[in-house]
């Protein structure tokens, strides 16, 4: 249009004009609008929130991805303005935040603590488990309260001029006494301390110390704010709680100045005071526990057990082998381990015992051996033995055995199976000969030398010698050895034998017989007791002896203890009319001494207890009364002169007269009368 | 608790809330501190009871210990008279220091009621003055609950009165 001329250009002005007018002025409005930047922005500022909303919704998420860089870009910009703007933003979200996941933190560790706790096993561990036992506190916690530097309890929020508690946290593990009373005795040592100590300077108390627990406090012109701590904490904890003070001094302001003992309101003070709920853990040296080298053991031991086992393997798969190359009947060709399973291969004669009874004998497990035997013929002896054997049918009391290669029969058999053997056959068994020398056709016992009270029966067939009857033992030692060296003779039973009883070892004297009957040892005759004490004793010795018969025996002791009583009861010892010695009477009392000590010895051996009577008599000339004593005197003067003579009292009885005598008649019967005679008393067997 | 030494502060704590009683006198030192909750119409009380050292001629009850208080016991003995007085001093103090709270007076021991020496007349002159007196015995558990179920029913009596 511009090559046009002048007025042409003008008339094309002018159709324009005519043609689109009122459009070209909004079209000029429209192009003033967008070349003014300020009317355009404040426009553009219009519609920009509802533009942003509608993409928003319809394109979804296309504009914040497109706004990303820019808004990050903002922030960053912002924070480096200005942190403190950013920070008051946030403070509302980050605090609870971070508490939370704090305490998602800590309940995590002590999960974790207490599990590790209470599986490891360490001397610290045992110590602190005696610690727990000791005080009654759960293990977790004085493990904690080991390996903790310090641990914020509670803490308490006191209303400063009435000591009365606002608000109290505590952590979840800690049992706490009832926070009311502390608060107030928090205040009352408080004032205490500010009361008694005016003149220092800081006029109120800053911590208090008890054993590993220590208390801290910080005051404001409203509240005092207390924490309980465990362990040692840092400085900067104390800077904690004055942040907290301040804090709430801030925002409970009013509620401080209106309070009235209503508590509630401070209840959300507690998000606050979380602050102030630290702790610190020591790192706890963590050296390999017992579990660790228990789990090492196990390993090692696993592989020694796995490594071992499989020499053991093969060690008894060895034994094996060498036990089957040393049995009859097999050779070995080779061996190996196939898949778990143990494999012999070779060869193996049919009357070999069965691969299985070798093995038993082994160690081996018989499910992990296979076998591969092919059959052959093996000319070891007792195999040979066996086959040979099992051609011939072998009579009972013959006995094979075979020595390289020569067949040895040894026994007793008749002709006719001899002649029967078939040589040339037992040849193809892998005999080279036979030798049938030892083979009797009879059998003879004489060079046994049997006595005649021995019995033998002889069974020929099995070739067993039975014998019975008595024998000398000399006898009885010999004969097995020399019954079994009899060709025919493989079995020899001695035990109806009885032992033949040489009577001349009882050394029975003259007057005594012995007999043996049977089983029952008969003696007869006149013996003293010592030897039939002794007889008794060696006849016990023998079995064979059941019974002594001593039914015909007396014993010399006894026989001559009867003699002496009679001989002692048939002597008197006469007096004259007083009690007067005599020579006379002393001989005879003498010999009364001498019976009297034998009758004593001899009752002692039979064990019979004696007692001698001496009985004094009168005549009748006289009182009774002067008879009796004079009797009793008799009597006791024999007696005196018996002890005299050695014999104990205690043998001895007196006895005077009882009644009065008859009056005599002649002085033949006065003088009979005038004596002393003896009776004797046999009594009761003395016990042992 | 107020009142002048050995009277049985302690004692009648030590009964209220524990529910023991020990012949033992042990003389307390500073302040003794217990909580025990009391039933009032339904509601639940907490009380905590500053058992304060008793006072004498030489030790004198800190005012800083009455601050923040509710309510008062004071407690004479009545085989001694003139703890009586040191009764009434010490409720001057307390008005003093925090104003006009609730109180009560015990006249304690009553089980050794013979060998009281307690002026009559003062007393009534204290009752026509609108003091609540009580006479206890720590020993015998005689109105130790009374007493403090009486005080903290006019504690909370005042309590509503102010927030009304």
């Amino acid at each position: 249009m511009k090559n046009l001329p002048h007025n042409e250009r003008r008339e094309l002005e002018l159709l324009r004009q005519l043609l689109v007018g009122s459009e070209l002025d909004k079209l000029d409005q429209l192009s003033d609008r967008l070349d003014n930047r300020e009317a355009f922005s404040s426009e553009i500022g219009d519609v920009l929130p509802q533009a942003m909303l509608k993409s928003a919704n319809q394109r979804g998420h296309q504009l914040s991805k497109a706004l990303v860089p820019t808004v990050e870009d903002i922030v960053r910009i912002s924070i480096k303005r200005d942190i403190n703007k950013f920070a008051d933003a946030l403070f509302p979200v980050i605090g609870p935040a971070i508490r939370k996941s704090v305490i998602e933190t800590i309940r995590q560790m002590f999960r974790s603590v207490n599990q590790v706790i209470e599986n490891s096993f360490s001397i610290q561990g045992l110590r602190w488990r005696i610690e727990s036992m000791r005080t009654g506190v759960p293990f977790a916690q004085i493990v904690l309260s080991n390996s903790l530097v310090y641990e914020v309890e509670q803490v308490f929020l006191i209303h400063h001029s009435t000591g009365l508690l606002l608000t109290h946290i505590e952590r979840e593990n800690v049992e706490s006494q009832n926070p009311d009373v502390v608060s107030s005795m928090l205040t009352a040592i408080d004032d205490f301390v500010s009361d008694s100590f005016e003149n220092s300077e800081e006029k109120s108390l800053g911590s208090i110390e008890m054993g590993s627990i220590s208390i801290w406090l910080v005051k404001s012109p409203n509240a005092i704010l207390a924490l309980a701590i465990t362990g040692n904490p840092p400085a900067s904890l104390h800077t904690t709680m004055l942040q907290t003070m301040e804090q709430i001094e801030l925002v409970y302001d009013d509620d401080f100045a209106q309070f009235n003992g209503d508590i509630s309101v401070f209840e959300p003070a507690k998000d606050i005071l979380h602050e102030c709920l630290q702790e610190q853990y020591q790192n706890v040296n963590r050296r390999f526990g017992i579990g660790f080298w228990i789990a090492c053991l196990v390993v090692i031991a696993a592989l020694f057990y796995w490594v071992g086992s499989g020499l053991y393997q093969s060690k008894l798969q060895k034994e094996y082998i060498s036990l089957l190359e040393k049995e009859p009947g097999y050779a070995i060709t080779g061996f190996d381990n196939d898949g778990g399973v143990f494999r012999v291969k070779g060869l193996r004669d049919p009357l070999a015992r069965t691969p299985q009874a070798v093995l038993n004998e082994s160690r081996l497990n018989f499910e992990a051996v296979a076998h591969v035997f092919q059959p052959y013929q093996s000319l070891e002896q007792t195999l040979v033995l066996k086959r040979a054997l099992a051609m011939m049918s072998l009579p009972t009391n013959v006995s094979a055995s075979i020595d390289d290669g020569r067949l040895l029969l040894s026994g007793y058999a008749d002709e006719e199976w001899i002649n029967a053997i078939n040589r040339p056959l037992l040849q193809t068994t892998g005999v080279a000969e036979i030798n049938t020398d030892a083979l009797v056709t009879s059998i003879d016992l004489s060079s046994l030398l049997m006595p005649e009270s021995v019995e033998a029966v002889l069974d020929i067939g099995m070739g067993r010698l039975q014998v019975s009857g008595f024998a000398s033992p000399e006898w009885r030692n010999r004969a097995e050895a020399l019954a079994l060296q009899i060709p025919g003779i493989h079995f020899y039973d001695d035990s109806a034998l009885k032992e033949a009883i040489d009577l001349s070892l009882f050394s029975p004297p003259d007057s005594v017989v012995l007999t043996l009957e049977e089983s029952v040892l008969k003696v007869q005759g006149r013996a003293e007791l010592a030897w039939i004490a002794s007889m008794q004793k060696l006849a016990r010795t023998y079995p064979s002896i059941s019974r002594i018969d001593s039914s015909s025996l007396t014993t010399i002791e006894a026989e001559m203890l009867a003699a002496d009583i009679q001989r002692l009861e048939e002597k008197m010892i006469f007096f004259d009319a007083s009690v007067s010695f005599n020579f006379e009477f002393n001989q005879t009392l003498d010999e009364v001494a001498e019976i009297v000590s034998r009758i004593i010895a001899n009752s002692k051996i039979l064990s019979k207890q004696v007692q001698v009577v001496v009985k004094g008599f009168s005549d009748s000339s006289g009182s009774f009364e002067d008879n009796k004593f004079l009797s009793e005197d008799r009597a006791d003067y024999v007696s005196q002169y018996l002890f005299n003579t050695g014999i104990s009292p205690s043998y001895l009885r007196n006895e005077g007269l009882k009644e009065p005598v008859e009056v005599e008649s002649t002085e033949e019967q006065r003088q009979f009368n005038r004596r002393v005679e003896f009776a004797v008393e046999l009594n009761r067997q003395v016990s042992n | 608790m107020l009142g002048a030494f050995a009277v049985g502060k302690t004692s009648l704590v030590q009964r209220f809330v524990s529910g023991i009683f020990s012949d033992k006198y042990k003389t307390t030192l500073g302040v003794k501190i217990d909580k025990k909750t009391v039933q009032i119409e339904d509601h639940d009380l907490d009380l905590i009871l500053w058992d304060l050292a008793g006072e004498d001629e030489f030790m004198k009850v800190r005012s800083s210990y009455l601050r923040g208080s509710s309510g008062a016991i004071l407690v004479a003995d009545g085989t001694r008279g003139e703890t009586l007085e040191i009764a009434i001093e010490l409720n001057n103090k307390v008005n003093r220091e925090v104003g006009f709270i609730p109180f009560v007076l015990l006249i304690n021991k009553s089980d050794l009621r013979e060998n009281w020496e307690i002026d009559t007349d003062r007393l009534a002159q204290l009752k026509s003055a609108g003091w609540i007196i009580v006479e206890t015995s720590a020993l015998e558990n005689s109105n130790v609950e009374y007493v403090f179920e009486q005080l903290s029913r006019e504690m909370c009596q005042l309590a509503q009165f102010q927030n009304a």
